[in-house]
């Protein structure tokens, strides 16, 4: 009990880990409860009433087709926030069995993983995103595809430089003399070692996904008409910034406190696993 | 990490405040504009939709730009007027007399008589088909000023077609005319980049008096809030086609002008014939109901357009009298479930365990259909039509080669762009027309147009479209919803100035800035 205590009052009193918790509690609040507190449906389209300033009655005004935009926010919120972790939780499915199997057993193995990931590296992750989903299409799906086909070679790198570093310390190799099989080394010794770096680089990978997403909704790859994606939101407002800005601020708002969250999560999550090697950031 | 968070969110904020700002001082940036000193006098207009060349016989910007001229030419009335040609003259069903007027000169200096635009029609017909397919052009004869036209079969709308600017005259012995045009119009090509800028500079030798102006900038940018901006900042003199919802502080702003003007062309929506679902009438009728034309207008335009009630604008005589379809969601619904849908326990319609669910292709290009998409998406599902927008970037490419794929698209065109509604009912109708993705065949319409195309009659021809537009409106192969106005914005400085319906032409010799 006192243990646990200690532990849970050290990890609030990092500040990053307060700001991120209180900022995921906010935003899981709106999440859950913003559908409850505003009884609009993010798609219902009222020509008489559009573009209204923020009321008691639309917290955040309407938008240019007299839908609710607090309710598409927190619709879009969702879907975002739920995309950006899909993507991160696929890229990390992807990318850290590529990168156990290609540290560990080394060879050719390993240079044909480290060449197929040295040739998607030369190309800047959005400019690589934005080709793979113009080439499948402007659709949410193809997106999350395009995003992972970019992000696990994150993964995968960080994986097999710290698999490099512990695959001859002692504890491996009494694994490996007491005739483990490669798979059970694996599983049972070097993945528990990477996972708390694994986890604060997907805290903090969220965040940029959750932007890569919005960046292609917004330059029309991403979500169509009429998703509440954010970015899809910001490019929707953009015709009206000058007579009605507010229908990019808000969007723009909530990517930001997002984005941010995950960041000060990510870097409390850092310092509270302790994570001192020099961690090449991807 | 975070600090690079907060200024990107800083430099957001500032475009933003920046943007707020243009509107005031665009007073001091139009003024410094004009150089002191020199007397140059130099113009600058901003076009949406980029040109690839500016071949005058393959692009409207040619003639637009002043490069180029045709042989006969529309007034504001949409009254046919001479230009090049002084006078002509129809000899028979089947031969007609053009003479050119004395003193043009194109731009390198050479004279242009009967066999320069000889020569200038055989390239057209050479490199744009649909030039041929409209003129019917068997021969050609020059005799000194005069150029005779023998046409295949009688073909009345050869007057109204020469106005195309696809049928401009320019010397076919230039190097590149693709981007060197030498044309006879008031100004020449000083240099051009494709799909980003013309620069103009004054032809001096020019046959119709004086030319103001001693430069003119042509330049494109698709994006309807940068044109708006670039008005405000006084970066351009007069900008084409500017988003209705952005008219407020231009319109708030005294030194600029916003010109709306009733224009030619319509926005519709394409049904694709080649579908099922959508070879049944009652469902196309059912769509067209969903369209409520009213809002589109007030609403979606801001008030600039007119509600369509067919695809000619309704002061033509031959638009039809009917009007406009009335927005009846309970109709449509009764329709569809005439054609066969049953509302399932989703809410959706179905019909033989199929949902109807559609795709609707739409494009950035005109701001105001992406919008119209949304409204009649929202419109469809209140019924229980599952309508999936695809924004493309090219759309006519898109809708050609993917016909598969596409149900609805919206779409816009020029309808009557020489005061004539007989082209749009070859392009758009036919079933080897231009402007028919959709596959459109419809015997009835196929036959008027046939007849209306060796109908010289004015009266006749007038019955013949009210005809044609009556069964457009019963068959409904397209959904004709508004007319939108051209929205122009022009700086106060440019004089002599309004921009005409037909969007022929943007550069004249009389234009002038102070």
């Amino acid at each position: 009990m006192d243990t646990v205590l200690t532990k849970s009052t050290a990890l609030v009193r990092n500040p990053n880990m307060l700001g991120g918790i209180i900022l995921a509690v906010f935003l899981a609040g709106v999440m859950f409860l913003g559908g409850a507190l505003v009884p609009y449906d993010p798609f219902k389209i009222d020509m008489g009433n559009r573009l209204q300033e923020a009321s008691t009655l639309h917290w955040l005004g309407t938008d240019q087709l007299g839908r609710d935009i607090f309710s598409r926010i927190v619709f879009g919120a969702k879907l975002t926030i739920g995309l950006g972790m899909l993507a991160i939780f696929m890229a990390v499915c992807i990318g850290v069995p590529i990168g156990l199997i290609s540290g560990y057993i080394g060879g050719r193995m390993d240079a044909f993983f480290m060449r197929i990931i040295d040739g998607i590296l030369t190309f800047p992750d959005f400019i690589l995103a934005i080709a793979i989903a113009g080439i499948l299409g402007p659709s949410l799906t193809n997106i999350v595809i395009a995003i992972v086909l970019v992000r696990w070679i994150v993964y995968a790198r960080v994986v097999r430089g710290l698999v490099l570093s512990e695959k001859e310390k002692e504890y491996v190799l009494v694994s490996k003399t007491s005739f483990s099989s490669p798979i059970k080394t694996i599983r049972l010794h070097l993945l528990p070692h990477v996972m708390p770096d694994i986890i604060v680089m997907a805290a903090i990978d969220v965040g940029k996904v959750i932007l890569l997403i919005s960046a292609l909704s917004y330059i029309g790859l991403g979500a169509q008409p009429p998703i509440p994606e954010w970015g899809a939101m910001l490019n929707d407002g953009q015709g009206y910034f000058q007579v009605k800005p507010s229908l990019m601020v808000y969007p723009g708002l909530a990517i930001m406190v997002t984005v941010l969250c995950c960041n000060l999560l990510g870097d409390g999550l850092k310092s509270h696993f302790d994570i001192r090697k020099g961690r090449q950031e991807l | 990490m975070i600090k690079k968070h907060v200024f990107m969110v800083l430099a957001v904020l500032l475009i933003f405040l920046t943007g707020c700002n243009n509107s005031g001082e665009s007073e001091n940036t139009a003024g410094t504009a004009e150089p002191n000193g020199t007397e140059e006098k130099s113009l600058t207009l901003l076009y949406s939709f980029p040109s690839k060349t500016i071949d005058p016989h393959q692009d409207a910007m040619g003639v637009r730009a002043g490069i180029a001229e045709t042989l006969v030419r529309i007034d504001e009335n949409l009254q046919i007027q001479p230009w090049l040609a002084e006078s002509w003259e129809q000899i028979d069903e089947r031969t007609w007399i053009f003479t050119i007027r004395d003193g043009v000169t194109f731009h390198d200096g050479t004279a242009v008589d009967g066999e320069a635009v000889k020569a200038s029609f055989e390239r057209a017909l050479e490199v744009n088909n649909a030039v041929a397919s409209s003129l019917k052009i068997e021969s050609m004869e020059a005799n000194g000023q005069e150029i005779s036209f023998i046409t295949t079969e009688e073909n009345p709308a050869l007057i109204s077609e020469l106005v195309h600017t696809n049928t401009s005259i320019v010397n076919v012995s230039a190097d590149d005319i693709s981007e060197q045009p030498l044309g006879t119009g008031p100004f020449q090509v000083a240099d051009f980049t494709s799909e980003s800028e013309i620069k103009l500079k004054k032809y001096n030798e020019y046959w119709d008096g004086a030319v103001n102006l001693d430069e003119v900038t042509i330049n494109f940018n698709s994006d309807g809030n940068v044109r708006a901006l670039a008005l405000q900042t006084g970066e351009a003199d007069i900008v084409y086609h500017l988003p209705p919802e952005a008219l407020d502080p231009i319109e708030q702003d005294e030194n600029l002008l916003v010109e709306s003007i009733s224009s030619l062309r319509v926005h519709f929506l394409l049904y694709n014939n080649k579908k099922p679902a959508l070879q049944d009438v009652n469902v196309r009728k059912a769509l067209d109901m969903l369209v409520n034309r009213e809002i589109s207008v007030t609403e979606i335009m801001n008030g600039h357009g007119t509600a369509a009630n067919g695809p000619f604008h309704p002061d033509f005589n031959f638009a039809g009298d009917m009007e406009p379809e009335s927005y009846d969601p309970e109709r449509a619904a009764a329709l569809l479930k005439e054609a066969g849908y049953e509302t399932n326990e989703n809410g959706m319609l179905e019909k033989d365990g199929e949902i109807l669910e559609l795709t609707l292709a739409t494009y950035q290009g005109r701001p105001e259909l992406p919008l119209m998409a949304q409204y009649i998406q929202g419109e469809a599902a209140n019924i229980g039509i599952d309508i999936n927008i695809i924004t493309v970037e090219e759309i006519d490419s898109y809708l050609w080669e993917q016909q598969d794929e596409w149900d609805l698209a919206t779409y816009s065109v020029l309808t009557a762009p020489r005061g004539d509604g007989g082209y749009f009912f070859n392009v758009a109708y036919m079933p080897e027309g231009s402007l028919n993705p959709g596959q459109i065949n419809i015997p009835e319409i196929n036959e008027i147009t046939a007849e209306l195309n060796v109908t010289a009659n004015e009266e006749e021809r007038i019955a013949l479209k009210n005809m044609g537009v009556s069964i457009i409106r019963e068959e409904a192969p397209q959904s004709y919803i508004l007319h939108p106005h051209i929205i122009v914005g022009v700086n106060d400085r440019v004089k002599n100035w309004s921009p005409g319906s037909e969007e022929y032409y943007f550069i004249t010799n009389e234009m002038d800035v102070e």
